[in-house]
Protein backbone atom coordinates (compact mmCIF):
# COMPACT_ATOMS: atom_id res chain seq x y z
CA UNK A 1 0.00 0.00 0.00
CA UNK A 2 1.39 3.34 -1.03
CA UNK A 3 -0.44 5.68 1.29
CA UNK A 4 -1.80 5.53 4.78
CA UNK A 5 -5.57 5.54 5.27
CA UNK A 6 -7.94 8.03 6.85
CA UNK A 7 -11.02 6.59 8.53
CA UNK A 8 -14.41 8.04 9.44
CA UNK A 9 -16.62 6.14 11.86
CA UNK A 10 -20.28 7.18 11.92
CA UNK A 11 -22.09 5.46 14.77
CA UNK A 12 -24.23 6.67 17.66
CA UNK A 13 -22.70 4.07 19.96
CA UNK A 14 -19.63 5.40 21.72
CA UNK A 15 -18.71 1.90 22.95
CA UNK A 16 -18.55 0.69 19.37
CA UNK A 17 -16.50 3.71 18.31
CA UNK A 18 -14.14 3.14 21.23
CA UNK A 19 -13.66 -0.49 20.16
CA UNK A 20 -13.29 0.14 16.41
CA UNK A 21 -10.93 3.04 16.95
CA UNK A 22 -8.78 0.91 19.23
CA UNK A 23 -8.70 -1.89 16.65
CA UNK A 24 -7.81 0.42 13.75
CA UNK A 25 -5.01 1.95 15.79
CA UNK A 26 -3.25 -1.41 15.79
CA UNK A 27 -2.52 -1.10 12.09
CA UNK A 28 0.45 0.56 10.46
CA UNK A 29 -1.74 1.72 7.60
CA UNK A 30 -3.98 3.82 9.81
CA UNK A 31 -3.30 7.51 9.42
CA UNK A 32 -6.28 9.12 11.16
CA UNK A 33 -9.62 8.19 12.67
CA UNK A 34 -12.51 10.64 13.02
CA UNK A 35 -15.69 9.58 14.78
CA UNK A 36 -19.18 11.08 14.45
CA UNK A 37 -21.94 10.19 16.88
CA UNK A 38 -24.59 11.60 14.52
CA UNK A 39 -25.09 10.75 10.85
CA UNK A 40 -25.98 14.40 10.17
CA UNK A 41 -22.58 15.53 11.46
CA UNK A 42 -20.72 12.96 9.35
CA UNK A 43 -22.78 13.98 6.34
CA UNK A 44 -22.04 17.67 6.90
CA UNK A 45 -18.28 17.01 7.03
CA UNK A 46 -18.33 14.83 3.90
CA UNK A 47 -20.51 17.36 2.04
CA UNK A 48 -18.12 20.16 2.96
CA UNK A 49 -15.14 18.19 1.70
CA UNK A 50 -16.90 17.15 -1.52
CA UNK A 51 -17.87 20.76 -2.25
CA UNK A 52 -14.48 22.17 -1.34
CA UNK A 53 -12.79 19.29 -3.16
CA UNK A 54 -10.53 18.60 -0.19
CA UNK A 55 -9.27 15.18 0.86
CA UNK A 56 -12.01 12.71 1.64
CA UNK A 57 -11.53 9.85 4.09
CA UNK A 58 -10.49 6.58 2.47
CA UNK A 59 -12.95 4.50 4.46
CA UNK A 60 -16.23 5.43 6.15
CA UNK A 61 -17.63 2.90 8.60
CA UNK A 62 -21.36 3.57 8.70
CA UNK A 63 -23.84 2.23 11.25
CA UNK A 64 -27.45 1.66 10.15
CA UNK A 65 -29.65 2.22 13.17
CA UNK A 66 -29.13 5.71 14.47
CA UNK A 67 -31.71 8.21 15.74
CA UNK A 68 -32.58 11.26 13.65
CA UNK A 69 -30.88 10.02 10.46
CA UNK A 70 -30.14 6.35 9.88
CA UNK A 71 -27.46 4.82 7.69
CA UNK A 72 -29.61 4.42 4.61
CA UNK A 73 -31.00 7.95 4.88
CA UNK A 74 -27.38 9.08 5.11
CA UNK A 75 -26.60 7.19 1.88
CA UNK A 76 -29.58 8.79 0.10
CA UNK A 77 -28.54 12.26 1.18
CA UNK A 78 -24.94 11.64 0.19
CA UNK A 79 -26.09 10.37 -3.20
CA UNK A 80 -27.83 13.71 -3.76
CA UNK A 81 -24.78 15.69 -2.70
CA UNK A 82 -22.61 13.66 -5.10
CA UNK A 83 -24.96 14.27 -8.02
CA UNK A 84 -23.29 11.67 -10.28
CA UNK A 85 -19.73 12.47 -9.20
CA UNK A 86 -17.84 9.38 -8.16
CA UNK A 87 -17.18 8.99 -4.46
CA UNK A 88 -13.53 8.25 -3.75
CA UNK A 89 -14.26 7.07 -0.19
CA UNK A 90 -15.19 3.45 0.38
CA UNK A 91 -18.27 3.16 2.53
CA UNK A 92 -18.53 0.06 4.69
CA UNK A 93 -21.79 -0.58 6.51
CA UNK A 94 -20.94 -1.67 10.06
CA UNK A 95 -23.97 -2.91 11.89
CA UNK A 96 -25.14 -5.41 14.47
CA UNK A 97 -28.08 -6.20 12.21
CA UNK A 98 -28.36 -9.29 10.04
CA UNK A 99 -32.00 -8.45 9.37
CA UNK A 100 -33.32 -9.25 5.90
CA UNK A 101 -34.76 -5.73 5.63
CA UNK A 102 -31.31 -4.18 6.12
CA UNK A 103 -29.50 -6.61 3.82
CA UNK A 104 -32.08 -5.87 1.10
CA UNK A 105 -31.69 -2.11 1.54
CA UNK A 106 -27.92 -2.58 1.27
CA UNK A 107 -28.28 -4.53 -1.96
CA UNK A 108 -30.53 -1.86 -3.47
CA UNK A 109 -28.14 1.03 -2.99
CA UNK A 110 -24.91 1.71 -4.84
CA UNK A 111 -22.85 3.89 -2.51
CA UNK A 112 -21.75 1.47 0.21
CA UNK A 113 -19.62 -1.44 -0.98
CA UNK A 114 -19.47 -3.76 2.01
CA UNK A 115 -21.90 -4.98 4.67
CA UNK A 116 -19.98 -5.87 7.83
CA UNK A 117 -21.27 -7.11 11.16
CA UNK A 118 -20.18 -5.90 14.57
CA UNK A 119 -17.90 -6.45 16.32
CA UNK A 120 -15.34 -5.80 13.63
CA UNK A 121 -12.53 -8.38 13.61
CA UNK A 122 -8.86 -7.74 12.94
CA UNK A 123 -8.63 -10.15 10.00
CA UNK A 124 -11.78 -8.63 8.46
CA UNK A 125 -10.13 -5.23 8.39
CA UNK A 126 -7.01 -6.70 6.81
CA UNK A 127 -8.93 -8.46 4.08
CA UNK A 128 -11.09 -5.38 3.37
CA UNK A 129 -8.03 -3.18 3.07
CA UNK A 130 -6.35 -5.77 0.80
CA UNK A 131 -9.46 -5.96 -1.35
CA UNK A 132 -10.00 -2.23 -1.81
CA UNK A 133 -6.59 -0.58 -1.44
CA UNK A 134 -3.86 -2.87 -2.75
CA UNK B 1 -87.13 -19.21 -1.86
CA UNK B 2 -89.91 -16.90 -3.06
CA UNK B 3 -89.38 -18.16 -6.58
CA UNK B 4 -89.87 -21.81 -5.51
CA UNK B 5 -92.95 -20.77 -3.59
CA UNK B 6 -94.45 -19.08 -6.66
CA UNK B 7 -93.65 -22.05 -8.92
CA UNK B 8 -95.22 -24.49 -6.49
CA UNK B 9 -98.44 -22.45 -6.33
CA UNK B 10 -98.57 -22.18 -10.11
CA UNK B 11 -98.07 -25.97 -10.44
CA UNK B 12 -100.97 -26.63 -8.06
CA UNK B 13 -103.20 -24.26 -10.07
CA UNK B 14 -102.15 -25.95 -13.36
CA UNK B 15 -102.88 -29.43 -12.00
CA UNK B 16 -106.57 -28.51 -12.15
CA UNK B 17 -107.16 -28.80 -8.46
CA UNK B 18 -108.81 -25.62 -7.31
CA UNK B 19 -107.61 -25.35 -3.77
CA UNK B 20 -109.21 -21.94 -3.39
CA UNK B 21 -112.64 -23.49 -3.80
CA UNK B 22 -112.72 -25.36 -0.51
CA UNK B 23 -112.17 -24.32 3.08
CA UNK B 24 -109.50 -27.04 3.56
CA UNK B 25 -107.80 -26.04 0.34
CA UNK B 26 -107.63 -22.39 1.39
CA UNK B 27 -106.23 -23.41 4.77
CA UNK B 28 -103.63 -25.56 3.02
CA UNK B 29 -102.59 -22.66 0.79
CA UNK B 30 -102.46 -20.40 3.79
CA UNK B 31 -100.20 -22.86 5.65
CA UNK B 32 -98.06 -23.16 2.55
CA UNK B 33 -97.67 -19.36 2.38
CA UNK B 34 -96.90 -19.14 6.08
CA UNK B 35 -94.34 -21.94 5.90
CA UNK B 36 -92.57 -20.29 3.03
CA UNK B 37 -92.68 -16.92 4.72
CA UNK B 38 -91.13 -18.55 7.76
CA UNK B 39 -88.40 -20.09 5.60
CA UNK B 40 -87.80 -16.75 3.97
CA UNK B 41 -87.45 -15.03 7.35
CA UNK B 42 -85.05 -17.71 8.55
CA UNK B 43 -82.99 -17.33 5.41
CA UNK B 44 -82.76 -13.57 5.88
CA UNK B 45 -81.64 -13.97 9.48
CA UNK B 46 -78.99 -16.51 8.45
CA UNK B 47 -77.79 -14.28 5.66
CA UNK B 48 -77.59 -11.31 7.99
CA UNK B 49 -75.64 -13.24 10.61
CA UNK B 50 -73.30 -14.68 7.97
CA UNK B 51 -72.67 -11.14 6.76
CA UNK B 52 -72.02 -9.93 10.28
CA UNK B 53 -69.71 -12.85 10.95
CA UNK B 54 -67.77 -12.09 7.78
CA UNK B 55 -67.46 -8.46 8.79
CA UNK B 56 -66.24 -9.49 12.23
CA UNK B 57 -63.72 -11.92 10.75
CA UNK B 58 -62.32 -9.39 8.31
CA UNK B 59 -62.09 -6.71 10.98
CA UNK B 60 -60.28 -9.08 13.35
CA UNK B 61 -58.07 -10.07 10.46
CA UNK B 62 -57.17 -6.44 10.01
CA UNK B 63 -56.52 -6.15 13.74
CA UNK B 64 -54.28 -9.19 13.59
CA UNK B 65 -52.34 -7.71 10.71
CA UNK B 66 -51.80 -4.50 12.69
CA UNK B 67 -50.75 -6.51 15.72
CA UNK B 68 -48.32 -8.56 13.63
CA UNK B 69 -46.73 -5.51 12.07
CA UNK B 70 -46.49 -3.82 15.47
CA UNK B 71 -44.98 -6.96 16.97
CA UNK B 72 -42.59 -7.15 14.05
CA UNK B 73 -41.41 -3.62 14.74
CA UNK B 74 -41.34 -4.32 18.46
CA UNK B 75 -39.31 -7.51 18.05
CA UNK B 76 -36.94 -5.85 15.61
CA UNK B 77 -36.30 -3.11 18.11
CA UNK B 78 -35.99 -5.37 21.16
CA UNK B 79 -33.69 -7.83 19.44
CA UNK B 80 -31.60 -5.04 17.97
CA UNK B 81 -31.16 -3.30 21.32
CA UNK B 82 -30.36 -6.50 23.17
CA UNK B 83 -27.95 -7.58 20.47
CA UNK B 84 -26.22 -4.20 20.51
CA UNK B 85 -25.79 -4.49 24.25
CA UNK B 86 -24.33 -8.00 23.89
CA UNK B 87 -22.02 -6.90 21.07
CA UNK B 88 -20.75 -4.11 23.32
CA UNK B 89 -20.04 -6.70 26.00
CA UNK B 90 -18.17 -8.91 23.53
CA UNK B 91 -16.19 -5.94 22.12
CA UNK B 92 -15.17 -4.65 25.53
CA UNK B 93 -14.27 -8.13 26.78
CA UNK B 94 -12.03 -8.66 23.77
CA UNK B 95 -10.33 -5.37 24.50
CA UNK B 96 -9.78 -6.42 28.11
CA UNK B 97 -8.19 -9.64 26.87
CA UNK B 98 -5.91 -7.70 24.56
CA UNK B 99 -4.75 -5.20 27.16
CA UNK B 100 -4.48 -7.88 29.82
CA UNK B 101 -2.03 -9.72 27.55
CA UNK B 102 -0.21 -6.50 26.84
CA UNK B 103 0.00 -5.98 30.60
CA UNK B 104 -1.60 -2.57 30.58
CA UNK B 105 -3.60 -2.47 33.82
CA UNK B 106 -4.54 1.20 33.39
CA UNK B 107 -6.25 0.49 30.10
CA UNK B 108 -7.90 -2.66 31.51
CA UNK B 109 -9.32 -0.56 34.33
CA UNK B 110 -10.69 2.01 31.89
CA UNK B 111 -12.38 -0.69 29.77
CA UNK B 112 -13.76 -2.46 32.85
CA UNK B 113 -15.54 0.74 33.86
CA UNK B 114 -17.14 0.92 30.45
CA UNK B 115 -18.09 -2.75 30.70
CA UNK B 116 -19.86 -2.21 34.03
CA UNK B 117 -21.72 0.77 32.58
CA UNK B 118 -22.71 -1.19 29.52
CA UNK B 119 -23.96 -4.16 31.55
CA UNK B 120 -26.09 -1.86 33.68
CA UNK B 121 -27.60 -0.31 30.56
CA UNK B 122 -28.33 -3.80 29.27
CA UNK B 123 -30.10 -4.68 32.47
CA UNK B 124 -32.21 -1.50 32.32
CA UNK B 125 -33.13 -2.35 28.77
CA UNK B 126 -34.34 -5.83 29.68
CA UNK B 127 -36.31 -4.39 32.59
CA UNK B 128 -37.95 -1.83 30.30
CA UNK B 129 -39.04 -4.52 27.85
CA UNK B 130 -40.35 -6.70 30.68
CA UNK B 131 -42.37 -3.76 32.04
CA UNK B 132 -43.99 -3.22 28.66
CA UNK B 133 -44.94 -6.85 28.18
CA UNK B 134 -46.20 -7.04 31.78
CA UNK B 135 -48.37 -4.00 31.16
CA UNK B 136 -49.82 -5.68 28.07
CA UNK B 137 -50.90 -8.74 30.04
CA UNK B 138 -52.32 -6.57 32.82
CA UNK B 139 -54.29 -4.54 30.29
CA UNK B 140 -55.80 -7.54 28.54
CA UNK B 141 -56.82 -9.18 31.81
CA UNK B 142 -58.41 -6.20 33.53
CA UNK B 143 -62.19 -5.83 33.83
CA UNK B 144 -64.14 -2.71 32.91
CA UNK B 145 -65.02 -0.25 35.66
CA UNK B 146 -66.70 3.13 35.68
CA UNK B 147 -64.10 5.86 35.57
CA UNK B 148 -64.70 9.55 36.14
CA UNK B 149 -62.47 11.16 33.52
CA UNK B 150 -62.05 14.70 34.97
CA UNK B 151 -61.36 13.26 38.45
CA UNK B 152 -58.80 10.85 37.03
CA UNK B 153 -57.01 13.52 34.98
CA UNK B 154 -56.92 15.92 37.92
CA UNK B 155 -55.53 13.27 40.24
CA UNK B 156 -52.81 12.28 37.74
CA UNK B 157 -51.93 15.96 37.18
CA UNK B 158 -51.54 16.44 40.95
CA UNK B 159 -48.88 13.72 41.04
CA UNK B 160 -46.93 15.10 38.08
CA UNK B 161 -44.17 17.64 38.28
CA UNK B 162 -45.17 20.39 35.84
CA UNK B 163 -42.12 22.47 36.79
CA UNK B 164 -43.90 25.73 35.94
CA UNK B 165 -47.48 27.09 35.99
CA UNK B 166 -50.05 25.30 33.89
CA UNK B 167 -53.76 25.24 33.20
CA UNK B 168 -56.03 22.28 32.60
CA UNK B 169 -59.49 23.27 31.39
CA UNK B 170 -62.45 21.02 30.89
CA UNK B 171 -64.00 23.21 28.23
CA UNK B 172 -66.86 20.86 27.52
CA UNK B 173 -68.19 17.94 29.55
CA UNK B 174 -71.10 16.25 27.82
CA UNK B 175 -70.13 13.12 29.69
CA UNK B 176 -67.78 12.49 32.59
CA UNK B 177 -67.90 8.75 33.12
CA UNK B 178 -66.37 6.07 30.98
CA UNK B 179 -66.70 2.33 31.31
CA UNK B 180 -63.15 1.17 30.71
CA UNK B 181 -60.06 -0.59 32.02
CA UNK B 182 -58.69 1.62 34.75
CA UNK B 183 -55.02 0.64 34.51
CA UNK B 184 -55.17 1.46 30.79
CA UNK B 185 -57.00 4.78 31.01
CA UNK B 186 -54.76 5.87 33.88
CA UNK B 187 -51.66 5.13 31.75
CA UNK B 188 -53.25 6.76 28.70
CA UNK B 189 -53.75 10.13 30.41
CA UNK B 190 -50.47 9.83 32.26
CA UNK B 191 -48.72 9.51 28.90
CA UNK B 192 -50.67 12.33 27.25
CA UNK B 193 -50.04 14.65 30.21
CA UNK B 194 -46.32 13.85 30.46
CA UNK B 195 -45.99 14.38 26.71
CA UNK B 196 -47.75 17.74 27.03
CA UNK B 197 -45.31 18.72 29.80
CA UNK B 198 -42.27 17.39 27.99
CA UNK B 199 -43.06 19.02 24.66
CA UNK B 200 -44.39 22.30 26.02
CA UNK B 201 -43.40 25.58 24.42
CA UNK B 202 -41.33 27.18 27.17
CA UNK B 203 -42.23 30.73 26.03
CA UNK B 204 -45.88 30.34 27.07
CA UNK B 205 -47.89 28.92 29.94
CA UNK B 206 -48.80 25.30 29.28
CA UNK B 207 -52.51 25.10 28.56
CA UNK B 208 -54.34 21.83 28.19
CA UNK B 209 -57.90 21.98 26.90
CA UNK B 210 -60.00 18.87 27.33
CA UNK B 211 -63.42 18.40 25.81
CA UNK B 212 -65.60 15.38 26.51
CA UNK B 213 -68.16 15.14 23.72
CA UNK B 214 -70.98 12.64 23.45
CA UNK B 215 -71.79 11.85 19.84
CA UNK B 216 -74.61 9.30 19.70
CA UNK B 217 -73.15 6.21 21.30
CA UNK B 218 -69.57 7.44 20.82
CA UNK B 219 -67.66 9.18 23.56
CA UNK B 220 -65.07 11.56 22.18
CA UNK B 221 -62.17 12.95 24.19
CA UNK B 222 -60.39 15.97 22.73
CA UNK B 223 -57.03 16.53 24.42
CA UNK B 224 -55.31 19.66 23.19
CA UNK B 225 -52.09 21.36 24.27
CA UNK B 226 -50.28 24.52 23.19
CA UNK B 227 -46.84 22.89 22.95
CA UNK B 228 -44.17 22.71 20.27
CA UNK B 229 -46.32 20.54 18.01
CA UNK B 230 -45.41 17.70 15.69
CA UNK B 231 -44.62 17.85 12.00
CA UNK B 232 -47.35 15.44 10.95
CA UNK B 233 -46.28 15.29 7.33
CA UNK B 234 -43.14 13.38 8.18
CA UNK B 235 -44.27 11.78 11.43
CA UNK B 236 -47.93 10.80 11.08
CA UNK B 237 -47.13 7.20 10.20
CA UNK B 238 -44.41 6.64 12.71
CA UNK B 239 -45.57 8.55 15.77
CA UNK B 240 -47.55 5.63 17.22
CA UNK B 241 -44.90 3.04 16.44
CA UNK B 242 -42.86 1.67 19.33
CA UNK B 243 -39.49 3.25 20.15
CA UNK B 244 -39.77 5.97 17.53
CA UNK B 245 -38.82 9.47 18.62
CA UNK B 246 -40.17 12.55 16.90
CA UNK B 247 -37.44 14.74 15.49
CA UNK B 248 -38.19 18.06 17.14
CA UNK B 249 -38.41 16.31 20.51
CA UNK B 250 -35.13 14.41 20.32
CA UNK B 251 -33.41 16.63 22.84
CA UNK B 252 -36.08 15.66 25.40
CA UNK B 253 -35.70 12.54 27.47
CA UNK B 254 -37.90 9.68 26.42
CA UNK B 255 -38.08 6.05 25.44
CA UNK B 256 -40.40 6.26 22.44
CA UNK B 257 -42.94 4.06 24.14
CA UNK B 258 -45.61 6.54 25.33
CA UNK B 259 -47.78 7.02 22.26
CA UNK B 260 -47.35 3.39 21.27
CA UNK B 261 -48.93 2.45 24.60
CA UNK B 262 -51.63 5.10 24.21
CA UNK B 263 -52.66 3.64 20.88
CA UNK B 264 -52.54 0.14 22.29
CA UNK B 265 -54.79 1.10 25.19
CA UNK B 266 -57.28 2.81 22.89
CA UNK B 267 -57.24 -0.24 20.62
CA UNK B 268 -57.81 -2.53 23.60
CA UNK B 269 -61.08 -0.62 24.13
CA UNK B 270 -61.96 -0.86 20.42
CA UNK B 271 -61.52 2.88 20.18
CA UNK B 272 -59.70 5.07 17.70
CA UNK B 273 -57.17 7.87 18.08
CA UNK B 274 -56.51 10.74 15.71
CA UNK B 275 -54.08 13.59 15.92
CA UNK B 276 -54.01 17.17 14.66
CA UNK B 277 -50.96 19.30 15.12
CA UNK B 278 -49.43 22.57 14.03
CA UNK B 279 -45.73 23.19 14.66
CA UNK B 280 -45.20 25.85 17.35
CA UNK B 281 -48.94 25.97 18.10
CA UNK B 282 -49.78 22.65 19.69
CA UNK B 283 -51.12 19.16 19.35
CA UNK B 284 -54.63 17.75 19.68
CA UNK B 285 -55.45 14.10 20.21
CA UNK B 286 -59.00 12.95 19.50
CA UNK B 287 -59.87 9.67 21.11
CA UNK B 288 -63.14 7.95 20.38
CA UNK B 289 -64.49 5.24 22.68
Amino acid sequence: MSEKLDFFIIDDSDVNNYYTEDLLNEFEFTNSITTFLKATEGLAELTKRIQEKTKLPDVVFLDIRMPEMDGFEFIEELDEVLDDQELTSKIFILTSSKHRRDVESFEKQKIACEFLNKPLEKNEIISMVDKHFS
Amino acid sequence: MEEIHRLLRRQIERSGVNLKATEDGRALLDTLDKTYKHFEDERKILEESAKRMLERISSSNENLLTIISTLDGFNYHVSHDLKTSMIHTVSLSKMIQKYQEAENPEKVKEILNKLVNNSENGLNLVEKFLRISQFNTQLVEQDLTTINIPDLINSIAKELDFKSPYEINFAQTEFTELNAKEVGIQSLFHNLLTNAIKYRESKRTLKIDIRLVQNGRDKLIYFKDNGIGIDLESNRDKMFKPFVRIENGLNKEGTGVGLFLVKKIVGEHNGTIKVNSVLDEGTEFIITF
